[in-house]
């Protein structure tokens, strides 16, 4: 059963007619790719490369104008092939009145959920997301990132065996942000295949394992994250507590070699969104024992 | 290039089911027009009521409240004595509700009454003008219940409005047209049962005014005295003591004075009442002299 | 939540009208059924337009509310046929619809009930100082009862439903196509005017004489016959308002007419969503 493809895109060409012109503006071009099962996938490219056409395609909101798709080896035009895939649309809005259970049992219903089965999963959504304080608030007046959370929430409530996220983390701050890409990564854990379009390059390398690049409507790259970014001819070297001494005797032995060369070395430095979620974090921790608090937020 | 391939479908598949509806729909439309549920469509030749009428149809389910509105507006252009703005009003108030006979009623009562009194009491016209302009609203008002008649052939109200117009001595009476809506009032046959008996009175009433007819007269008067007793009212035995006296009927065939009038007292009461009206045109034959011989009886008596 | 807002105007606007009193006039004897009428009209004239600009409105600006928040695309990309998806936004225009009327209706015939029962109050105060007969009175005690809660005026307010129904599945229809709510609208209410010319229209081409029209007329007329539902009929609502009353075979056809128009254009509605790109 695993060597069905999670998602299998044949040669998917898209093309809108364009006013005012002869010419169709082609969107996407030949593009092919499969998602074996488990795997998170990531494609990443500019605003307007055609990242969001070809999901569109692949979850039948657009029809192909030449190549197919497939879901789990369903047409991507069939109702049916829905059944196995959750979406997380850039910038989700939900019906505001509705709180944000309303919203999860909305979803859940559309999904042909009923009855016990669907308090079930979404108490255990609400809890995954973190939003169970806020679950019976109405989504109008819910914060960016918990639009984002509540948004993935409505994507897994069926349990999908692909979740489709578009742009996940935009315009969500870093702690927000954060949060999701753990959530990712526990889907991953739970063997969930995942497959993620953004821009934002650093996020796209800490979560996936397989990675596209798409310019202009066609692939230009695409395989295992760790096959594409290595630099196979440089080594990096971490040392903790290093004298002068010490690095001294190491510039000597490389000079010392055949054909090694010595090109930089420095003091490692964090990210700024590391630093960023580091400080976050102990502020928080001591505002929450000077609060005297039990720590129950995730 | 979609978008128009499916509107051509839509118009398409609109046509073919256009086929399947049409006759339905023509059906159940004649249908409600003969349970006078909506209103006919128009006629060859009525195009000009087009504007008018278009919008009264596209109103659905307003037309009463902008009827009422209307009906309000003329009531504040009654206020403002602006009797052309009135006539306007209930035109448009009829338009709409064609079929209430209150408005019909109203809007005749304005013209015939309140603007033809106006303008007969307006001092600042001539005499000639007044009188013509009062003669004028009557004829507006006259005809705008006849209008009304077109639209509700068989409403008594209206036909009874018309009949009450040419009578009133108050207006410009024309007893002959008066008589002839009499006739279609009692033609009615929406004509309530209890109303029968006193329209035909007051049918006889306006003909007794007219000495032409007194024959004739006479002959429904005794009918209508022959009837019922709910018919033996002062006037009816007035009108046919004076007739009797006018067509000089032998006294064996005549109604006795003592079956006309309940006893001499009120004979004599009701006679110097009649006499009083006599200016309306009531035939009078006779009754001078009965008042004086029943007077000379009750002064004896004392 | 609006519409909350409008039954709150609605309740107002009756109970003002629940005060009216007719002009006085000295010759007609039947100025209570008029108040009736009043009434009425402005109670089922408020709920005719509410439903019929909610119907518009509301299902024009479904598809692309929906579209501008991708809501759309979280719903399309769940497991839902799109024509589940169409007739759900439709019925859920139309059971707001349903219940505002029902709301509404039983607004009107509480105080319709109570009106009617103060002036047949006044007519039979009348009779005693006129001294009527008693068919006198019974005739008039009859007239202003048949200006009352009747089911008559039910059938009126179905008929009101009918005509929402009918707009909400035409103004679905078109918001399939169209690019614009504004579009939408305009057309929506283009074709609701129309509507009340089909009659004329199919009465041209049917049933007139007169043979000087043109061959294009006639075709024009046909067209406008055949394409546009006949919104005349709807116009019983009046004809209730006004007491008359309405045989039920006439109100099933019309019901059974009513499905029909809007089963049409559902699935025409459908025919242009099911292959509709977003």
């Amino acid at each position: 059963m695993e060597d069905i493809p999670a998602v299998q895109i044949n040669h998917l060409v898209k093309e809108f007619p364009s006013p005012f012109r002869k010419t169709k503006i082609r969107a996407v071009d030949d593009v092919s790719l499969t998602i074996m099962p488990g795997e998170v996938y990531g494609l990443i490219g500019p605003n307007g490369s055609g990242k969001s056409t070809t999901m569109k395609a692949l979850l039948g909101l657009l029809r192909p104008t030449a190549g197919s798709c497939y879901v789990f080896g369903k047409n991507s035009l069939k109702t049916d092939s829905r059944q196995e895939i959750g979406f997380l649309p850039e910038n989700p809005y939900f019906y505001k009145h509705l709180s944000g259970e309303e919203t999860l049992r909305f979803y859940a219903k559309l999904c042909g959920m009923r009855g016990k089965a669907l308090n079930n999963h979404v108490d255990k959504m609400l809890e995954m997301v973190s939003l169970q304080d806020a679950r019976k608030r109405r989504v109008g007046g819910y914060s960016k990132g918990m639009l984002q959370r509540i948004g993935l929430a409505q994507a897994l409530i069926h349990e999908p065996r692909l979740i489709i996220l578009d742009e996940p983390t935009a315009g969500v701050d870093p702690v927000g942000s954060r949060e999701i890409r753990d959530l990712i990564v526990q889907l991953k854990d739970k063997g969930v295949t995942v497959f993620l379009c953004s821009h934002l390059l650093e996020q796209v390398q800490e979560v996936c394992d397989h990675v596209g690049i798409i310019f202009n409507g066609k692939i230009v790259k695409a395989g295992p994250l760790e096959d594409l970014i290595a630099i196979e001819d440089q080594t990096e070297i971490l040392i903790k507590d290093a004298g002068p001494r010490t690095l001294a005797r190491i510039k000597a032995v490389i000079a010392d070699s055949e054909n090694a060369d010595f090109i930089s070395m420095g003091k490692p430095r964090t990210t700024l969104e590391r630093l960023f979620l580091d400080e976050a974090k102990k502020s928080n921790a001591t505002t929450m024992t000077a609060d005297q608090k039990g720590g129950d937020r995730a | 290039m979609r978008t128009a391939v499916q509107i051509v479908v839509i118009f398409v598949v609109l046509l073919v089911f256009g086929f399947a509806k049409y006759q339905h729909e023509d059906r159940l439309s004649r249908d409600m027009v003969s349970h006078k549920l909506i209103q006919p469509p128009l006629r060859d030749g009525t195009s000009l009521q087009l504007g008018q009428t278009g919008a009264a149809v596209a109103l659905g389910g307003l037309r009463s409240l902008v009827a009422a509105i209307w009906n309000f507006r003329a009531f504040i252009h009654f206020e403002e004595l602006n009797w052309i703005k009135v006539e306007e009003a209930y035109e448009v108030t009829t338009t709409l509700q064609p079929e209430t006979t209150y408005y019909w009623e109203t809007g005749a009562w304005h013209l015939h009454t309140n603007a033809s009194s106006y303008f007969r009491e307006n001092n600042d016209l001539s005499p000639y003008r007044r009188k013509s302009m009062q003669k004028r609203y009557i004829e507006k008002g006259s005809s705008f219940l006849e209008l009304g008649i077109t639209h509700n052939p068989d409403n008594w109200k209206l036909h009874r409005n018309l009949s009450r117009i040419w009578s009133d001595h108050h207006k410009i009476p024309d007893i002959k047209r008066a008589i002839k809506h009499f006739d279609n009032t009692l033609n009615c046959k929406s004509l309530p049962e209890f109303r029968r008996a006193q329209t035909q009175r007051f049918k006889y009433y306006a003909m007794t005014r007219l000495d032409t007819i007194q024959e004739e007269t006479y002959r429904l008067g005794c009918e209508l005295f022959k009837a019922s007793t709910d018919n033996h009212l002062p006037k009816l035995s007035c009108t046919l003591f004076a007739l009797q006296n006018a067509l000089n009927i032998p006294q064996k065939e005549r109604i006795p004075d003592s079956e006309l009038f309940p006893n001499s007292e009120m004979q004599l009461a009701w006679l110097k009442h009649y006499i009083a009206a006599k200016k309306i045109g009531y035939p009078m034959n006779g009754v001078d002299l009965k008042i004086q011989q029943l007077e000379t009886k009750a002064l004896f008596k004392l | 939540m609006k519409v909350f807002y409008f039954l709150g105007v609605f309740a107002v606007l009756m109970l003002a009208a629940s005060f009216f009193e007719m002009p006085w006039s000295r010759t007609t004897e039947d100025s209570a059924e008029q108040e009736l009428i009043v009434l009425k009209s402005t109670a089922m004239g408020a709920m005719a337009m509410f439903s019929i600009l909610f119907a518009i409105a509301a299902t024009a600006l479904l598809i692309p509310k929906d579209l501008e928040d991708r809501t759309l695309y979280t719903i399309l990309s769940k497991p839902v046929p799109r024509l589940d998806y169409l007739i759900g936004k439709l019925a859920g225009v139309l059971i707001l619809v349903t219940v505002s009327l029902l709301l509404m209706n039983g607004l009107l015939s509480i105080i319709l009930h109570f009106k009617t029962e103060e002036l047949l109050l006044v007519e039979m105060a009348k009779a005693e100082a006129h001294g009527w007969s008693a068919e006198h009175l019974e005739l008039r005690l009859s007239a202003v009862a048949q200006q009352g809660v009747t089911w008559t005026l039910q059938a009126g307010i179905g008929a009101i439903l009918f005509k929402a129904m009918v707009m909400a599945s035409l103004a679905l229809l078109i918001s399939t196509f169209s690019s614009s709510t504004l579009f939408t609208i305009v057309i929506a209410v283009v074709i609701y005017f129309m509507g009340h010319f089909t009659e004329d229209a199919r009465n041209y081409w049917l049933h007139s004489q007169s043979g000087g029209v043109s061959k294009e007329v006639k075709l024009m007329t046909q067209g406008i016959a055949l394409i546009f539902p006949d919104f005349q009929l709807y116009n019983i609502i009046d004809s209730t308002i006004e007491g008359k009353k309405v045989p039920q075979g006439i109100f099933t056809r019309l019901a059974i007419l009513t499905l029909f128009y809007s089963g049409i254009y559902s699935v025409l509605a459908w025919f242009t969503f099911r292959k509709k790109e977003f």
